[in-house]
């Protein structure tokens, strides 16, 4: 018990240090207390500029051959930490210790030395600015009493949901969570950044042998630092909870991401609160299973977990960028962009492709001063600050780390149309079950107002960046995920889908938050429209019930039927065992097929990402991409036929790991012994 | 000024409270014994001519039977009690073996078998 508390502290700390900490002092240092956020904002923010820096503070100190330690981590967390608070205090010293005068309008004193009337002409225009925006954004992220209770009981929802499924869940056994915890592991083991190799089964001149290690493309280091940071911090065991605590707390702070930027997309809107109230309802509590929610926290989608943080908070510094002509909001969407590459570059590609579309919907919709905005534009992402931080950023590609996608062949796949079936685009019904039913319908319509919104705008010296935004967001996702040809791009068109929940929602609000708003305006003073408001109001319930239920319907028929924690507890068993009575001479093959968590496996032994080898899921040994090989197939399905016993003995293969679906075929073979069996895994030694 | 502290505070209590709750799941889940109902028969070296096993019990019944055959001959036999959460290691001495010694162990209907072709 004392040793459950101990970790569980330990944990929540090392949380702390990776996942807040570092991006709250980052803000402090840029902003100071300059009002530009709101505590939700500066809470949300944090915790993608946390996971950023950690990243990049990592990648530093693999670079100058520092060893990642916990003690190396922990001092180089508080040496930034102290940096920025350093920086922000001295910003603040420096206006404080000099003689002041009050200045009205701005309730505050300034110096009074004639030298620096100047610089007080300046400070005093940002502080108006920062006054004005500070009130702003009180005003927007001020609640009224309802609304908190709103809030605090969808939030409540969301996670009741999410735990409850998490908790028969919660033990590790996912597949993908299992190849990413083995990358996370080394990391905190070696106390370096591997190269992202592995061993393959090659066959040579009508023989097999295990070829030299090679680059793969399938990783980003993003999706292994923070693991492996919280890991040396806590001094916390990877096959645990906390790989899945830590994503729950990521795709947690995502949907508070997306009601802070609905709040600031619909900020000129009069309903910009309950717009964004209504999102968080859309992405928290309906839908909370599917994916990209708890079922990509349980299975180790750590790339999309955190993708659909970094995405919404670099459109929200985007959007402020553009829309205050910020320099500083442009070079933190900038970072967070990099943020984004280093983490999982499929996103960031689609982000990309997000943004090339706004641009020219913009500069569309906005045709007649559009040398004025292309103008404002450069001034802001032409300015030192940006430059700069571009600077660093080439530098740090360059010489820090450079992403292994770049280095390998990972790009070239990406690019030139679906090479596997799951990349081939969804149809228009798959599509509507990727996203939710109710979602897609009322966030298209969302789509075609806000573009007529676009279109005809009222205010004509704005030039509609959230519509423009929201637009390009939800026509590139679906472009990308239904028709992948079009695109010329080769990604897996699910989980590409998967991120039309999120925009799709903030419009699905924003079509049931101005129907709502067409019943107050039907009165006799207000304009008229065909229903009356009873008719209109029933209408709005009745769509309303239908979300709900199909939401939560989704929330149902998600649920997890199976009781995996025993079968969990036997592979790792089973696992134990071989690595207890094994040694490097000897090889080791297992089934990925039939047994549960096989890809934890790896972890026990730790000495190879490839080791050991397994036999893959049937059709990777058809589809004439994945596996060049069968004989991981074969040493397993037919063990006695003569091409399995040539694998046997070229790769030195003398111990399989099976379930016992695959059991029958070994008991006919006098070459194996059966030297373990605890019901549901079987283990065989080939002398 | 704003007042979203109120729902940052909220998110996290809630977020520490199902942390704390999944933790707790997870020790459970974790546990070799609690509400599991599995054991495991091995030989103790499986590389060697050695044919000592062990059964570990993760169940709740506690009653082994095993024997020892080479080939259909029942060589030895006998009874274990191996209390939930441990593990009981054979001390049978047999020499001189060849062919399939097979150890079949039985824990009510439950039964489990390993073998070694020597």
């Amino acid at each position: 018990m004392l040793s459950f508390l101990g970790n569980q502290i330990l944990f929540y700390i090392s949380l702390v240090l990776v996942l807040f900490l570092p991006g709250y002092f980052l803000l402090l240092t840029i902003f100071a207390k300059s009002g530009k956020f709101s505590s939700l904002e500066k809470f949300v923010l944090s915790c993608g500029l946390s996971i950023i820096s950690v990243d990049f503070l990592m990648m530093i100190l693999n670079r100058l051959h520092i060893p990642i330690t916990r003690a190396s981590l922990l001092i180089t967390l508080l040496i930034f930490m102290s940096a920025c608070f350093a920086i922000y205090a001295s910003r603040t010293f420096k206006m404080s210790s000099r003689l002041f005068v009050w200045v009205n309008g701005l309730n505050k004193f300034f110096p009074q030395n004639l030298m620096l009337r100047m610089k007080v002409r300046d400070e005093y225009r940002k502080q108006k600015n920062d006054l004005e925006v500070g009130e702003k954004t009180g005003h927007l992220f001020n609640f009224s009493k309802r609304q908190i209770i709103l809030i605090i009981g969808i939030i409540f929802l969301t996670i009741f949901i999410k735990a409850d499924y998490l908790a028969d869940n919660v033990l590790p056994s996912a597949t993908d969570l299992g190849h990413h915890m083995y990358w996370a592991k080394e990391i905190a083991a070696s106390g370096t950044i591997p190269p992202y190799a592995q061993k393959d089964i090659e066959q040579i001149d009508g023989g097999y042998q295990i070829g030299a290690a090679h680059s793969i493309s399938d990783f980003i280091i993003g999706e292994h630092l923070i693991f492996a940071a919280i890991a040396l911090l806590g001094g916390l065991d990877l096959i645990s909870y906390f790989p899945i605590l830590t994503l729950f707390a990521i795709n947690l702070a995502s949907i508070l991401a997306i009601f802070i930027l609905a709040i600031r997309f619909f900020e000129k809107h009069a309903q910009a609160k309950n717009i964004a109230i209504l999102t968080l309802f859309l992405v928290g509590p309906l839908f909370a299973i599917s994916p990209p929610q708890a079922k990509y926290v349980f299975g180790g989608v750590i790339g999309n977990i955190i993708g659909n943080l970094l995405v919404p908070i670099a459109f929200y510094f985007f959007y402020r960028a553009l829309e205050e002509k910020n320099k500083i909001f442009a070079t933190l969407a900038i970072f967070t962009t990099m943020g984004l590459f280093y983490t999982h570059h499929l996103t960031g590609f689609v982000l990309l492709f997000i943004l090339a579309l706004s641009v020219v919907l913009l500069l569309v919709f906005n045709f007649r001063r559009a040398r004025e905005m292309t103008r404002q534009w450069l001034k802001i992402f032409f300015s030192r600050p940006v430059i700069l931080f571009l600077v660093f950023a080439l530098v740090f590609v360059a010489v820090i780390y450079t992403p292994s996608y770049l280095k390998n062949t990972a790009v070239n796949t990406v690019i030139g149309g679906p090479k596997k079936i799951e990349h081939q685009g969804l149809s228009f019904s798959q599509f509507k079950f990727t996203v939710g039913e109710p979602r897609e319908a009322l966030g298209l319509i969302g789509a075609a107002l806000i573009l007529f919104l676009l279109y005809k705008r009222r205010n004509r010296e704005e030039f509609g960046y959230p519509n423009a935004f929201l637009f390009a967001w939800v026509s590139v996702i679906i472009l990308i995920s239904i028709f992948p040809d079009w695109m010329h791009i080769s990604v897996p068109s699910a989980r590409i889908g998967n991120y039309g929940s999120f925009p799709l929602s903030i419009l699905a609000s924003f079509v049931i938050i101005e129907m709502a708003g067409r019943i107050k305006i039907n009165s006799p003073e207000g304009e008229k429209i065909f229903l009356n408001s009873k008719m209109l109001a029933a209408a709005l319930i009745l769509l309303f019930s239908f979300v709900v239920a199909a939401g939560f319907y989704d929330n149902a028929q998600n649920q997890s039927q199976d009781q995996l924690a025993q079968k969990t507890v036997q592979t790792f068993a089973a696992a134990q065992y071989l690595a207890k009575n094994t040694d490097a001479k000897d090889q080791i093959l297992h089934d990925h097929v039939f047994i549960t968590a096989d890809s934890w496996i790896k972890l026990f032994f730790m000495r190879d990402y490839d080791f050991p080898f397994y036999r893959a899921n049937f059709d990777r040994y058809t589809n004439g991409i994945d596996k060049k090989e069968t004989c991981t197939l074969s040493m397993i399905s037919t063990p006695g036929s003569a091409d399995s016993q040539k694998c046997y003995q070229n790769l030195g293969i003398d111990f399989v790991m099976i379930g016992k679906t695959d059991a029958p075929q070994f008991v006919k073979e006098n070459s194996f012994w059966q030297v373990y069996n605890n019901g549901e895994i079987n283990t065989y030694y080939r002398p | 000024m704003n007042n979203s502290k109120k729902i940052i505070l909220a998110t996290i209590l809630l977020s520490l409270i199902s942390a704390v709750y999944l933790s707790w799941m997870e020790k459970r889940q974790a546990d070799l014994n609690l509400n599991k109902n599995w054991w495991v028969l091995s030989f103790d070296n499986p590389k060697s001519n050695d044919v000592s096993f062990a059964i570990e019990n993760h169940s709740q019944k506690t009653d082994f039977h095993w024997e020892i055959f080479s080939g259909n001959v029942k060589i030895k036999a006998g009874d274990a009690v191996v209390a939930n959460g441990t593990i009981w290691t054979s001390n049978v001495q047999v020499n001189n073996l060849a062919g399939k010694i097979s150890i079949i162990v039985t824990n009510g209907a439950d039964k489990k078998e390993i073998y070694k072709n020597l």
